[in-house]
C-alpha cells in the first residue's frame, strides 16, 4: 500500500471514537469519518489524515467524561443513598458488621505490623543479601552450633578465595567503663574485627567507618553510649577506661536499630583487652565463643561452599574428629526469624499470621451471614431495579459497592482502634511498633487487607442478592431458598475456628505451666546470685562467714562457671560412649553448694568438710550423667575427668533452669581442675520474707569489696521467669485472639438468631397462642445453632489435636494433650453461644403474640 | 410548537437540497457552503440527534447501492414534520424582517 494510497484511518483512533459514541454507527459518524480521512489522504497525504482523525478523536473525549461522570454518579448518588437507608433502618444490623470487620481488621493489621517487623531484621544492612554466618552441625546428636573458634578466621581467609570479608564478633562481653565519676557495667559490649563496619552497615555519626577499630587501644561506641558518658561533649579521640584500660574513641555510630540481631553499645579491638586477648591464641581451637561472618563474593552459590567448607576444616583435628561434624553457611537475614536447627521464630510468624487471618474470616462470614439473611429486605428493591431495566452487572457493582463501604468503614474505625490498642499490643509483644502510614510494604499489606475482606465479605452477597428474579419476589412474598443452609455451614466454620483458638491457647497455657512448676531440682525461690568480682574472688571464704554470720541469710555458697567438654573416662565405660567427651559439663562448687541449693542427693551422700578425700578427688554426677553413662550403680565408681582420677561419692537430682532446655550430664567436684575453675559466684539462700534486711547488709559487703563498682546481683527465680517470656506472650496473645473470635463469632451469631426470631414472629406468635411454653420457645430457637456448635467441635477436635501437638513437638519436656482442654474448649464455645443465642430469643418468646399477629 | 433555531434551519434546509444524498459529509460539505463557515463533526451529530429525536428528520442506513462504502452510510431525511416547522420558521422570519428598513441606523428617531 502507498502513503498516497486510501488507507483506512488509524484502528486503535477508531476503536476509541467506537468505543465513545455508542451511537457513532446509528449516525454513521465511523463511515463519514472514514470518508473524510480517505479524501484527506488523496489531498494532503496519509500522516496529515491521520494526524486529523487523531485531534478528531481526542477532541471528542472532554464532553464524553463529563457525560459519564453526569450520568454514572446518578446512579453511584443512588446507590449511596440506599446504602444509607438501609444502614439506617438496620442500626443492630450495620453496627454489627461494621464492628465486626473492624475488630478482624484491627487483629489482622497487628499482626501484619508485627510480621512486618519481625521480618524486617537485618535488611538495613546494605550487604545483607550476601553475609552468611558459619554454622556447624555435630552428626553424632545433630545440635546445631553458630559458635566458632578464633583461629577458623585466618583459615578461612589463607583456603577460600569465595569470600570478600570475614569479619569475627565476640558477642556478650562485659567490661567496666570508667569515665571520670561515671561508673557502669556494659552488658552489651561485643569486640569484633575492623572490618566489621565494611560488612554491615551501621552509619557513622563521628569518625570514619574506614579506619575505625584500625589502630591500637580504639573502641567504637554507639550514639547513646557516648551521651551517657561524655554528655553533649566531644567524644571523638576521648578516653574511657575499660576494665582499667584507657582506650580511645574513634567513631561515634547511630544507635543499633531494633530490628538487628548484632546488638552492641560499645566496639572493642580483640587485640587490646588482656581478657579479650585470652582467647586469641591461635591455637586455640576449643574455644567455640565467635561469630564468623563471612560476605560471599556475588555470584556465588553458598550452597557451594558448604561441603568444601567441612573438608577444609576437617583438617583442623584439635577439635572434633572429621567426619563429626558438617559446616554450613547460614544467611545473616534468616539469623532472626529461624533456629540452626529449624524451627525458630518463624513457626509464630505463622501461627499468629494464621489467627489473624481466621479472625478476618470469621468477621466476614458475619458480614455474609447477616447480608443474606436481610436479603428478604432487598428482595423487592432488587426486583424492581431488574424490571426497571438493571442488568446484572449493574447489581453485582451495587452490592460489591456496599461491601467496599462497609469495608472502608471499617478499615477508618480500625485505624482508630489500632491507634488506642497499639501500646497495648506492644506491650504484649515487648516491642516498639510504630504505625507508619507512609511506609509502601505497610500500605501495600493495608490493601491487600482490605481488598482480601472486600472480595471475602462481599463477594457472595453479591452474586446471592443480584441473582434474584423479580418475578418471585414482586409477585408475592419472597422466601430465602435453601432454609439458610449455607449459613449454618458458615456458622459451623466460624466455630470451629473460635474453638480451635481455644484449645490453643489452653494448651499453651497448660504448657506454660508444666515448664514453670517443673522440678529444677533445686528451691528457686529466695536465692539470690552475686558475681564475685576479682577482688572477692580471693576472700571468698572470708565474705562467706561474714554473709552468713546475718540473721536473715540462712546459707551462702560459691561456684566456678561450668565448663564444657573435656576428657572423660570411667570405670566400665562403653567405648560407644566416648562421645559424651564433647557433651559432658563439669562445675567446681564449694562443699555446701547442694546444700544451700536445697538440691537432693539421691544416692550416694553430698560432699564433706572433713573428709579431705572429697576434696582430693570426690566426684558428684547428676542424674542425668548417670543415664548417659548407663551405670547401674553408680556410687564409688572410679571416674576420670580433664586429668583427675577421682571417685564418684553421690548423685544428684538434676539441677537446671527449666523445662525450655535439655539436660546435662554433669559433674560437680571441689578442687580446681582447670585453669578457669576460679570461683565466680556466691548463692545466698536468703530467710523467707527477709530480702530487704539481707539485701541491705549484702550491698554492704559488696560496696567494701568494690567501692567503685554497682552493685550486681540476681535473683534465681526471676531469671527463670525470664526465660518464658515468648510462651507467655505467645499464651497471652491467643487468649485475645480467642477471646476475640469468639465475641466476633457471637456478635455475629446474634445478629442471626435476632434475624431469624424476626422472621419467625408469626410463627411463635401463634405457638404461644396455641399453648407453647416460652421455654419451648427458647428451646426452638436454640436447637438449630447448638447443633452447629456440636458439629463444629466434632470437626475442631482432631484439627486442635494434630496443630498442638506438633507445636508441643519443640519442647524437649511437653505437657501431654489431655481430653479435659479439648472438651473444656467445646464447653466455654457452647456456653457462649448459648447464652448468645438466649437472649435473643428470650426476647422473642416473651414478646406478646397480639402484637405479632394484629396486622395481616 | 418550539421554534426551530438558526442552526437548526440551516441543517433541515442543507438536508432538503441534499435530497436522497443527504449523509454526514455530505451534510456537512453543504452547511460549510451554505454558511460560508467551518462546522465541527461533533456538531454535526449533536445536531442529528436531536432532530431525529424531534422528527425533523429520520435515519435509514444505505444499503440500496452497489457501492460498498454506501452500505455503512446513514442517510437523512427530511419529514413533513420537519418541512412544516421550516415553513412556519420562514414565515416568523418573513414577519420579523417585514418593516425593518437596510438602512436602519441606532440613531433615535423622531
Amino acid at each position: 500500500m502507498s502513503p498516497r494510497s486510501t488507507g483506512r484511518p488509524p484502528r486503535v483512533a477508531e476503536i476509541i471514537l467506537s468505543r465513545l459514541y455508542d451511537y457513532s454507527r446509528r449516525y454513521g459518524m465511523l463511515s463519514d469519518l472514514r470518508e473524510v480521512h480517505a479524501s484527506l489522504c488523496l489531498t494532503h497525504g496519509r500522516r496529515k489524515a491521520d494526524l486529523w482523525y487523531w485531534r478528531q478523536c481526542l477532541g471528542a473525549l472532554p464532553k464524553y467524561l463529563s457525560y459519564c461522570l453526569a450520568w454514572k454518579t446518578t446512579m453511584l448518588r443512588n446507590h449511596f443513598r440506599i446504602w444509607l437507608r438501609i444502614l439506617y433502618r438496620n442500626k443492630t444490623y450495620g453496627f454489627i458488621n461494621i464492628l465486626g470487620l473492624a475488630v478482624g481488621m484491627t487483629c489482622t493489621i497487628l499482626i501484619l505490623l508485627w510480621v512486618q517487623y519481625e521480618t524486617s531484621y537485618e535488611k538495613f544492612h546494605t550487604n545483607a543479601d550476601d553475609i552468611y554466618l558459619i554454622a556447624w552441625e555435630r552428626l553424632a546428636n545433630n545440635r546445631h552450633y553458630s559458635s566458632t573458634p578464633y583461629p577458623l578466621a585466618e583459615r578461612l581467609e589463607a583456603e577460600f578465595s569465595d569470600f570478600t570479608r570475614i569479619v569475627r564478633i565476640k558477642p556478650r562481653e562485659r567490661h567496666i567503663i570508667k569515665h571520670q565519676d561515671k561508673v557502669f557495667i556494659e552488658e552489651q559490649t561485643i569486640a569484633a574485627d575492623p572490618s566489621l563496619f565494611a560488612m554491615f552497615t551501621f552509619p557513622f555519626l563521628l569518625g570514619e567507618s574506614d579506619n575505625a577499630l584500625v589502630d591500637p587501644n580504639t573502641i567504637v561506641l554507639t550514639e547513646s553510649t557516648a551521651q551517657k558518658y561524655f554528655g553533649d561533649g566531644e567524644s571523638l579521640g576521648r578516653l574511657l577506661e575499660v576494665d582499667g584500660v584507657p582506650l580511645e574513641v574513634c567513631g561515634v555510630v547511630r544507635d543499633v536499630p531494633d530490628n538487628s540481631e548484632i546488638r552492641f553499645n560499645l566496639i572493642t579491638r580483640f587485640k587490646d583487652l588482656r581478657k579479650v586477648k585470652e582467647y586469641q591464641d591461635p591455637l586455640r581451637w576449643n574455644y567455640f565463643a565467635f561469630h564468623t561472618f563471612v560476605q560471599v563474593k556475588p555470584g556465588i552459590d553458598p550452597l557451594d561452599i558448604n561441603p568444601r567448607l567441612t573438608v577444609a576444616m576437617d583438617r583442623y583435628r584439635s577439635w572434633l574428629p572429621s567426619g563429626e561434624r558438617d559446616f554450613y553457611l547460614f544467611p545473616l537475614k534468616k539469623l532472626h526469624l529461624y533456629e540452626l536447627a529449624g524451627g525458630g521464630l518463624i513457626r509464630y510468624v505463622y501461627l499468629f499470621s494464621f489467627a489473624a487471618i481466621f479472625i478476618l474470616v470469621i468477621s466476614c462470614i458475619n458480614f455474609v451471614n447477616l447480608s443474606t439473611a436481610q436479603s428478604a429486605q432487598r428482595a423487592k428493591e432488587v426486583g424492581i431495579r431488574k424490571v426497571i431495566g438493571s442488568d446484572r452487572r449493574l447489581l453485582l457493582g451495587q452490592f460489591l459497592g456496599e461491601s467496599f463501604l462497609y469495608a472502608l468503614f471499617s478499615l477508618g474505625i480500625a485505624i482508630v482502634l489500632i491507634l488506642f490498642t497499639l501500646p497495648a499490643f506492644n506491650n504484649l509483644v515487648q516491642k516498639n511498633l510504630r504505625f507508619e502510614y507512609l511506609d509502601a510494604g505497610f500500605i501495600i499489606g493495608l490493601l491487600a487487607i482490605f481488598l482480601l475482606t472486600v472480595i471475602l465479605a462481599g463477594s457472595y452477597p453479591a452474586v446471592y442478592l443480584s441473582a434474584i428474579q423479580p418475578v418471585k419476589t414482586l409477585r408475592g412474598a419472597f422466601r430465602i431458598e435453601g432454609r439458610g443452609m449455607f449459613r449454618q455451614v458458615l456458622v459451623v466454620i466460624q466455630f470451629v475456628i473460635s474453638i480451635l483458638l481455644i484449645i490453643c491457647t489452653l494448651v499453651v497455657l497448660k504448657q506454660l505451666r508444666f515448664m514453670k512448676h517443673a522440678d529444677l531440682g533445686f528451691d528457686e525461690e529466695n536465692l539470690l546470685s552475686l558475681p564475685l568480682t576479682q577482688s572477692m574472688s580471693i576472700r571468698v571464704q572470708t565474705i562467706k562467714a561474714r554473709l552468713s554470720q546475718h540473721p536473715s541469710i540462712v546459707k551462702v555458697t560459691a561456684s566456678a562457671p561450668t565448663n564444657h567438654g573435656g576428657l572423660f573416662r570411667w570405670e566400665g565405660m562403653d567405648p560407644d560412649l566416648s562421645y559424651l567427651e564433647n557433651e559432658i559439663w563439669f562445675k567446681m562448687v564449694d562443699h555446701d553448694y547442694f546444700d544451700t541449693l536445697g538440691a537432693e542427693i539421691i544416692a550416694g551422700r553430698s560432699f564433706l568438710k572433713e573428709r579431705v578425700s572429697d576434696f582430693r578427688d570426690g566426684f558428684i554426677v547428676n542424674q542425668e550423667a548417670v543415664k548417659l553413662m548407663r551405670l547401674e550403680s553408680p556410687v564409688d565408681k572410679a571416674l576420670h575427668l580433664v586429668g583427675t582420677d577421682g571417685t564418684i561419692i553421690g548423685v544428684v537430682k538434676n539441677i537446671h533452669a527449666g523445662y525450655k532446655e535439655n539436660l546435662h550430664a554433669e559433674v560437680y567436684y571441689l578442687r580446681p581442675l582447670t585453669q578457669w575453675d576460679r570461683y565466680a559466684a556466691l548463692d545466698i539462700r536468703i530467710e523467707a520474707g527477709e530480702i530487704p534486711n539481707a539485701m541491705a547488709s549484702i550491698e554492704e559487703v559488696w560496696k567494701e569489696f568494690n567501692p567503685d563498682r554497682p552493685f550486681e546481683y540476681a535473683f534465681h527465680d526471676a531469671e527463670i521467669d525470664k526465660k518464658y517470656r515468648q510462651e507467655e506472650q505467645t499464651s497471652r496473645i491467643f487468649g485475645y485472639f480467642a477471646f476475640v473470635s469468639i465475641f466476633v463469632s457471637c456478635l455475629g451469631l446474634s445478629g442471626l438468631v435476632g434475624y431469624a426470631a424476626a422472621q419467625r414472629t408469626k410463627e411463635i406468635g401463634i405457638r404461644k397462642i396455641l399453648g407453647a411454653a416460652s421455654s419451648e420457645i427458647i428451646v426452638l430457637l436454640n436447637k438449630n445453632f447448638l447443633k452447629s456448635v456440636l458439629l463444629a467441635n466434632v470437626l475442631a477436635w482432631p484439627m486442635g489435636w494434630f496443630v498442638m501437638r506438633e507445636w508441643l513437638l519443640a519442647y524437649p519436656y511437653r505437657t501431654d494433650l489431655h481430653i479435659g482442654y479439648f472438651v473444656a474448649a467445646a464447653a466455654i464455645a457452647a456456653v457462649i453461644a448459648l447464652l448468645t443465642v438466649s437472649i435473643q430469643a428470650v426476647r422473642a418468646a416473651t414478646s406478646d403474640p397480639v402484637s405479632a399477629l394484629r396486622h395481616e | 410548537m418550539k421554534k426551530l433555531t438558526i442552526n437548526e434551519q440551516i441543517f433541515l434546509i442543507a438536508i432538503w437540497h441534499l435530497n436522497d444524498e443527504a449523509y454526514g459529509v455530505k451534510i456537512r460539505e453543504k452547511i460549510m457552503e451554505l454558511t460560508g463557515g467551518d462546522i465541527l463533526f461533533g456538531t454535526v451529530y449533536n445536531t442529528l440527534e436531536y432532530l431525529i429525536r424531534k422528527e425533523y428528520v429520520t435515519a435509514r442506513k444505505g444499503k440500496t447501492s452497489q457501492n460498498k462504502a454506501d452500505n455503512k452510510r446513514v442517510y437523512y431525511r427530511i419529514t413533513h414534520h420537519g418541512l412544516r416547522a421550516l415553513q412556519e420558521a420562514r414565515k416568523l422570519q418573513n414577519s420579523l424582517w417585514h418593516n425593518f428598513p437596510a438602512e436602519a441606523t441606532t440613531e433615535i428617531k423622531r
